[in-house]
């Protein structure tokens, strides 16, 4: 298997007015895998992919993709979705331009991720009518613009109908299974159980790391949701 | 002696290139882009139908001497405010709407996300004061002719402070990339560039004038030939001056960015 775009958090720590955010945080990404990072809010998910997006630095430690740091890569090696921010006065097309352009990828792939995201009746209105589950498409859109086969994706199902919840398992399992990796945070425990092959639970270290299959046959009623309460249970 | 380029900084420049071209559709789909463009016109023409309406009156311009015919011809640089907050929002609304993250991670390097959005932005803002400039001419040389004035539009000190008007723009939106990365909260920097371009400089410019004509607006009025502004630097250097805050502005926004964790709220 490749190790191409492996993703590794190496002894990552991170504080932020004082208070330890990320304390040691190690563990591994593989190609081929859908690995989901779970824990409490305050757990340091988000801190963790801001790191591995060069948009935080790590105090010690390092987050790499592929044995290098994320902005060493070429444009459009990851596709990432930290937050469904965009300008409400602009349209979904335009804000898709706009990713498109930055990326240097031609524009006929924005009408084609707009199909797959079934945004394509909305994509020449403004933003700010659409719902937050259109919202989530256009920034899932935006994540999958060129087809990177790096996808990190923080709470990518949030505001999804069920529609969109089966196709984006579906496109992440795609991803996959073409050998890309994906790395996606979440708190809905059971969204999580039906899509990822990894799991890794983290409170500000990492508390449990390993197949997604082994924590459900560790977990003491055979689910996630029941080896992450006892996780944390312990570690409080 | 012959200069080759290597792989990487062809591949720069195309990286380059297409973060340019993103931030050129950034700013031309949003209609405040266009709203300030059109209010760079119509501002400085609505200046100057008050300016020749106030001829005759107490403080109005003496239209009988070349100084008073600038004076009806210098609102042009009024559009430099405008051109500032296309500056501003250019860099702040990308923290107001949570866009960096995602702008950041296409554009990983700051430098170049910077360099873009200076190249992006500065052209627009020289559009506003031609504009300017032009609605000035425009609204200005028919009703000062009315008024039995006929301009030589072409006359060395009119030109000299058509051509200064103009460039204005494109410093003054420098300059607002510069304000607009170092204070990200737009509505603070909107204001606070507002209240200082319109309040702050004229103070210093009637009471500590010494100190005024090196401030931005001191360098303004010497560059458009400002009449109602003495004691000013030569033109030139005015324009060098505007140009020194705007690379001060710039370089101090470009550490802020440049350097620290982007805000976790964007």
């Amino acid at each position: 298997m490749s190790t191409e775009c492996e993703v590794r958090f190496e002894r990552v720590m991170k504080s932020i007015g004082g208070q330890t955010i990320l304390d040691d945080v190690s563990f591994n990404a593989l190609p081929g895998q859908i690995t989901g990072i779970v824990g409490p809010n305050g757990a340091g998910k988000t801190t963790a992919f801001r790191i591995l997006l060069g948009l935080a630095s790590a105090d010690e430690g390092s987050a790499t993709i592929g044995g290098r740091g994320f902005a060493a890569h070429p444009a459009g090696t990851v596709g990432a979705l930290l937050n469904a921010g965009a300008h409400p006065g602009r349209t979904g097309r335009d804000h898709l331009r706009i990713v498109a352009a930055a990326l240097g990828i031609a524009s006929m792939n924005v009408d084609a991720v707009l199909e797959e995201v079934e945004l394509v009746a909305a994509a020449r209105r403004r933003i700010s009518s659409y719902s937050l589950g259109m919202r989530q498409r256009l920034a899932l859109a935006a994540a999958l613009l060129g087809d990177p086969p790096v996808l990190v994706l923080d709470e990518p199902a949030n505001g999804l109908d069920p529609d969109g919840i089966i196709w984006l398992r579906k496109r992440l399992r795609a991803v996959a299974d073409k050998g890309g990796v994906v790395v996606i945070s979440s708190h809905v425990l059971s969204e999580l159980e039906h899509v990822i092959d990894h799991v890794v639970v983290l409170r500000r270290n990492v508390v449990w790391s390993g197949r997604a299959e082994s924590a459900v046959s560790e977990s003491p009623d055979g689910t996630l949701e029941g080896l992450y309460g006892e996780l944390l249970q312990a570690a409080v | 002696m012959t200069t080759t380029t290597t792989a990487p900084e062809l591949a720069d420049r195309q990286q380059l290139r297409s973060v340019i071209a993103s931030e050129w559709i950034r700013a031309l789909t949003t209609r405040t882009t266009y709203a300030l463009v059109i209010i760079s016109f119509l501002v400085p023409a609505l200046f100057t139908i008050t300016q020749v309406m106030s001829v005759g009156h107490s403080g109005g311009a003496d239209i009988s001497t070349l100084a008073g015919i600038r004076q009806v011809l210098s609102a042009g640089s009024s559009a430099g405010l405008f051109a500032t907050l296309i500056g501003i929002l250019a860099v702040t609304s990308e923290f107001r709407h949570q866009t960096v993250a995602l702008s950041l991670t296409c554009v990983p390097n700051r430098r170049r996300w910077f360099i873009a959005k200076l190249a992006a932005t500065v052209p627009l803002g020289f559009l506003c004061t031609v504009f300017g400039q032009c609605a000035v001419l425009i609204v200005g040389i028919p009703l000062l002719a009315h008024k039995g004035v006929h301009p030589a539009i072409w006359h060395g000190d009119i030109l000299k402070a058509t051509v200064g008007t103009m460039i204005l723009g494109g410093l003054t939106s420098a300059w607002g990339i510069g304000i607009g990365a170092c204070i990200r909260n737009q509505t603070v920097a909107i204001a606070g560039t507002i209240i200082y371009t319109t309040l702050a400089e004229a103070a210093f410019l009637n009471y500590v004038p010494s100190v005024g004509r090196y401030l931005p607006g001191g360098a303004t009025a010497s560059m458009t030939f400002d009449p109602t502004v003495r004691d000013t630097v030569p033109a030139l250097a005015g324009i060098l001056l505007l140009a020194c805050w705007a690379v001060s502005l710039l370089v101090i926004g470009y550490l802020h960015t440049s350097r620290g964790d982007v805000p976790a709220d964007s």
